[in-house]
């Protein structure tokens, strides 16, 4: 079996348990409109109240695509997998990947990623769809281009939120109970990526803050780069500061790895 | 059969008290999941408060409600949520277990009511506290900065529609839960109800008409959060309060119903 074979298998593994339980990912899905609902009812009345047609900067049409689109996007990138490896940490379940000749981190994302699929594939459908409900947005089409540029930024997106989150696991190493962690780490996370509302929402100061910290990349640029409001160079930009990202994020995660596995002690499983 | 009706209801308080009195204890033993608790709960909050500070940063007053009322909606809704989380959830989301593992068969051999034992047994105090004080300081806030009386009149208000919304929670939620002894995975259907119950992160009356309608007298989510602050805005209308009032009782009359149903096509984990 190839390299590619063995995480392949992971990969189709991930998928085939996702199907087992087709109804609970149907309704999955379906509680994913919910906050969809929520925003465009919300976005509706403000700008319905306004005075002004623009509210934080943003245009009606410019709010309403952000808001569908970050909260696909969130699905998209949405990691899963870390209360999978504390898991394996706590309970010994590491051991049995540890012997076989697999790397953990790949082996677990392609199983992560067989069960995100078809969910992914259902949301770029919807995103590919309100492309189409909305041809343009400020005067400006959607060319070839633009949805090159977009998926570059969403694919990184991923990566780097996959990333944060694989340190963020490893902390299993060191405590048995990391679940409050993880919980009140993903809520602030989603917040500050911009998965519920446009981060100007935070004011100047926060949003000095979120420059320097790789949140705002996962959800708010490749939205912004969609909807035009991030363009030409400042694209380019953006993408080179989500490369340098993910080399921090992997060079971090290697080093913790190399330290927790160290310090991992083989109990149970 | 008034002193009947008195004894049950003294003995189930006593029991009550008894359960959340355990849980606390529990609770306490295993301090930091306890302060951890708190913690994810405070950036639930942080979520919650945001669509208070993009009404205030926007500064725009929908249908007349200015951001100072729409603190006070997101503050019941906030004080809700601690209520449906710590009361109800802990409960709802071990009923899948009791089937699966054969506790409920155990449960049934007890001298009380299977429903109290199943759906009230367990509290977790945790979560309450961060929502609590949250949602009061949200609704206080609101209603010193729209230069509104905080009187006894409020305070019993309050306290009434907090008890009401209570039972509204219970039988709302508890109703798909009943699923439990149909269905194996329960999850997906709970993470739903809590999405949909996220609906009330935002007053009601940025929804259309027949949402509201729906959300009021059909499956009354947004008479949770929503009565209170119309009743102190003066805004509420006899339909509602009505609503507020008679949805209680339909809803757990209707659980009392529908319970027993369930638990008669009940079969044994082990049988």
């Amino acid at each position: 079996m190839n390299i590619l074979g063995k995480y392949g298998y992971a990969f189709l593994l991930g998928f085939k348990r996702t199907m087992e339980y087709r109804l609970s990912f149907f309704l999955s899905i379906l509680s994913c409109l919910f906050p969809m609902v929520i925003q465009y009812y919300l976005w509706t009345s403000m700008y319905a109240h306004s005075t002004d047609l623009m509210i934080f900067g943003y245009s009606y049409r410019q709010m309403i695509l952000y808001v569908l689109l970050a909260s696909l996007l969130t699905l998209v990138v949405s990691a899963g997998f870390e209360w999978e490896i504390a898991s394996d940490i706590k309970e010994g379940g590491l051991n049995a990947v540890l012997v076989r000749p697999l790397h953990y981190f790949l082996y677990r994302i392609s199983s992560f990623l067989g069960g995100k699929l078809l969910q992914v594939l259902l949301s770029l459908a919807v995103i590919a769809a309100l492309l189409m409900v909305y041809p343009s947005i400020a005067g400006q089409m959607w060319q070839l281009r633009d949805i090159a540029w977009f998926a570059a930024a969403l694919l990184n997106g991923v990566v780097m939120n996959m990333l944060i989150f694989y340190c963020l696991s490893m902390l299993a190493f060191w405590i048995s109970e990391v679940w409050g962690v993880f919980a009140g780490f993903g809520v602030v996370s989603s917040l500050f990526s911009g998965g519920v509302f446009p981060i100007e929402v935070f004011g100047v100061v926060v949003n000095r803050l979120l420059d320097y910290l790789p949140f705002k990349y996962i959800v708010y640029f490749p939205v912004n780069v969609l909807t035009f409001r991030v363009t030409g160079t400042a694209v380019l930009e953006g993408i080179a500061i989500q490369l340098g990202w993910m080399a921090l994020l992997a060079l971090l995660a290697q080093v913790i790895w190399r330290i927790g596995t160290k310090k991992y002690v083989s109990i149970g499983g | 059969m008034v002193k009947r009706v008195a004894r049950t209801v003294r003995k189930y308080s006593k029991l009550y008290l008894l359960f959340v009195k355990n849980c606390i204890l529990a609770e306490m033993e295993y301090r930091a999941n306890f302060w951890m608790g708190i913690g994810v709960e405070c950036s639930w909050l942080i979520s919650k408060l945001l669509y208070a500070l993009v009404f205030f940063q926007s500064g725009i007053d929908i249908y007349g409600f200015s951001p100072d009322a729409m603190l006070v909606f997101i503050g019941m809704h906030t004080v809700m949520t601690g209520i449906l989380i710590s009361f109800f959830w802990p409960n709802f989301g071990r009923m899948t277990e009791y089937v699966r593992t054969g506790t409920l068969d155990v449960l049934i051999t007890k001298p009380v009511s299977l429903q109290f034992i199943v759906t009230l047994r367990h509290f977790s105090f945790g979560t309450l506290i961060p929502n609590v004080i949250g949602g009061l300081v949200m609704i206080a806030t609101g209603l010193i900065r729209l230069r509104l009386d905080i009187g006894w009149r409020e305070i019993s208000a309050f306290a009434i529609f907090v008890a009401l919304s209570t039972a509204i929670s219970y039988g709302l939620f508890l109703l798909p839960n009943l699923l439990t002894f149909k269905v194996v995975e329960m999850g997906p259907i709970n993470m739903m109800m809590s999405q949909m119950q996220e609906m009330n992160n935002v007053p009601m009356i940025v929804y259309s008409k027949w949402l509201q309608f729906a959300g009021i007298y059909l499956f009354p989510l947004f008479a949770i959060s929503n009565i209170f602050p119309l009743f102190v805005l003066q805004q509420a209308d006899p339909g509602m309060l009505a609503a507020a009032f008679l949805s209680p009782v339909v809803l757990l009359l209707a659980i009392r119903w529908l319970w027993g149903r369930a638990i008669q096509s009940y079969a044994s984990a082990s049988s």
